[in-house]
């Protein structure tokens, strides 16, 4: 293991987290066996009192574990330099086998702690507990993935050893490799070009008039999870070769380094908060109807749409910029 | 109509010092009435006042103001409940030392956020009906007890709240200071406030203001009749 600050901030968070997880798992059970909103027992009040501390706790763990996926990506990006053959988180990601896997978690776990930290949020805003059962169940389907990305990483970063030789990134998008990696790098660079700004377009769209009319929540949020994935597409097909300028790195760890401005995390940041905060006005959507949250749950998905259209717009601008500023082209 | 259902309240759950203060007390508190809780020291009288005014809650049991469940409020709404619609006067009047008397009964409007200004205003306006206009600067330490009660009572004012709540409020009062607090209490009942007292003083609970009168020992109801 590399005793590295913030490996060791990483490891303890994750631990922490999962410990609380653990705990609200339980009572997380015990809420949705014995909740009874009609009843003044002692342990309906206790459950009552218990849930207002508990997922206030939850709510700050998850916070953290949001800025947790940015700090495990900027350490795998600074401690590369430690690894043989490694020249950016590609490498040290692909020191062992728990590097990528640790990953995908992560992302995941960013995902799921947005949603609950939106469903929490609206439950909050209701005098009598309005979702605390689907709030306690998103809760415990969370558990086996943030145990299991506790896991991970902690055997991941256990496992890196400076003397073990790793690959670098180009070696991983090169023609040669296989997987989903080079599958996404050998896309038509400009056709995929096309097809990010189609989405972009329509996921502006939708969200504006939701935002306007009150409609198409539903659309806006499915466009949203969409245009996630091909942006993630977008920039390991083509806009990383803009940023680098050059025909043939694909590489998306590299943008998070200091030779490019660091571009890398504004723009994963808009991408995935955008994406969380479009799906959370979908997510909403169906509890609009329930009477403690019918006033408050339009001016919430607005707020959460205007986030979401802000993030998705400035994301798109941060790409156009790098396509059209750099004087690079593909053609 | 404030109604209590099968409300319990235990201290120290579980430990051998374990101790049930009130104990399925269920009641019903009509709105624009007086309303006297009188028993012995130890029979639960302010502890049940604590729960029906939202200052602690019941470790079973519910309590309803109008169709409103409040017993199961997280404190972002208690709080607002507890400080729009009840007035506290307590026993010991729980002024803050080193205040004047005119910061003492804006205080609990302060988190409202309204023009200090305006509220300066209606502070001076209240304290003006108990007479202590002419006390407005002096600090709470140098009042006498019949200032500082009133004093008290204009702080549990200054939120126009539409339930008054006082604990014993005469303990600490001569008999002319008691009268005195009784037809402040009259005046109070006139302009539409719900009143609960609790008191074992029989110049509170003897009284002909009082519409309904409910005797309380170790934690439990034992009469519930019409004042006289």
């Amino acid at each position: 293991m590399i005793l590295h600050p913030t490996v060791l901030a990483l490891v303890i968070t994750s631990f922490l987290t999962s410990l609380m997880i653990l705990y609200s798992g339980y009572y997380g059970i015990r809420i949705l066996v014995n909740w009874d909103m009609g009843s003044g027992s002692e342990l309906q009040l206790q459950l009552e009192r218990r849930t207002y501390l508990i997922s206030t706790m939850v709510g700050y763990l998850l916070a953290l574990q949001l800025v947790s996926l940015f700090l495990f990506i900027f350490t795998a990006d600074s401690i590369s330099s430690l690894l043989v053959g490694a020249m950016c988180a590609v490498g040290t990601l692909s020191a062992n086998g728990f590097g990528y896997p640790a990953l995908l978690l992560k992302v995941a776990v960013f995902l799921l702690a947005g949603l609950w930290l939106i469903l929490n949020r609206a439950d909050n805003q209701g005098y009598d507990y309005p979702l605390i059962r689907k709030k306690y169940l998103l809760l415990l389907f969370m558990t086996p993935v943030i145990l299991a990305e506790t896991v991970c990483q902690a055997l991941f970063f256990l496992g890196l050893r400076p003397d073990i030789i790793t690959s670098c990134c180009g070696s991983l998008f090169s023609p040669e490799a296989r997987g989903i990696a080079t599958e996404m790098a050998g896309l038509p660079p400009l056709p995929t070009l096309a097809a990010f700004y189609a989405s972009a377009a329509v996921t502006l769209a939708s969200g504006v008039y939701f935002y306007l009319k009150g409609r198409g929540c539903g659309l806006f949020a499915s466009l949203n999870l969409v245009h996630l994935v091909v942006t993630v597409v977008a920039i390991i097909s083509v806009v990383s070769l803009y940023i680098y300028r050059m025909p043939s790195h694909h590489c998306p760890f590299c943008i998070l380094q200091r030779e490019y401005l660091y571009v890398g995390y504004p723009l994963y940041a808009a991408v995935l908060t955008g994406g969380v905060t479009g799906a959370g006005t979908g997510m909403l959507l169906p509890f609009r109807t329930v009477s403690s949250l019918r006033e408050v749950l339009p001016g919430m998905t607005r707020r959460l749409s205007a986030t979401s259209l802000a993030c998705t717009a400035f994301s798109t601008l941060l790409v156009s910029w790098e396509v059209l500023a750099t004087g690079f082209t593909l053609r | 109509m404030i109604r209590v259902r099968q409300i319990t309240k235990t201290f120290n759950s579980g430990r051998p010092n374990e101790f049930t203060a009130v104990s399925g007390v269920s009641l019903t508190v009509n709105l624009r009435e007086v309303t006297v809780l009188k028993g012995p020291s130890g029979s639960g009288k302010t502890t049940l006042l604590g729960m029906v005014g939202c200052m602690s809650r019941p470790t079973s049991g519910r309590i309803f103001l109008g169709e409103r469940e409040i017993t199961s409020l997280s404190e972002r709404f208690l709080t607002d409940i507890r400080r729009r619609t009840f007035g506290f006067i307590f026993q010991r009047f729980n002024l803050i030392n080193g205040l004047t008397a005119l910061e003492n009964v804006m205080a609990p409007a302060y988190p409202s956020g309204e023009r200090f200004s305006s509220l300066r205003a209606r502070a001076l306006a209240v304290m003006e009906m108990f007479d202590l206009a002419r006390k407005a600067g002096a600090r709470v330490e140098w009042l006498s007890g019949g200032e500082a009660q009133r004093v008290a009572i204009a702080r549990a004012l200054i939120n126009n709240p539409s339930v008054v709540i006082a604990d014993e409020p005469t303990a600490h009062l001569d008999t002319r200071l008691s009268h005195e607090f009784m037809a402040i209490m009259r005046r109070l009942k006139e302009e539409g406030k719900t009143i609960i007292l609790a008191s074992h003083d029989p110049i509170v609970h003897d009284t002909d203001l009082a519409d309904r009168v409910i005797e309380m020992r170790d934690g439990r109801v034992i009469a519930d009749g019409a004042g006289r």
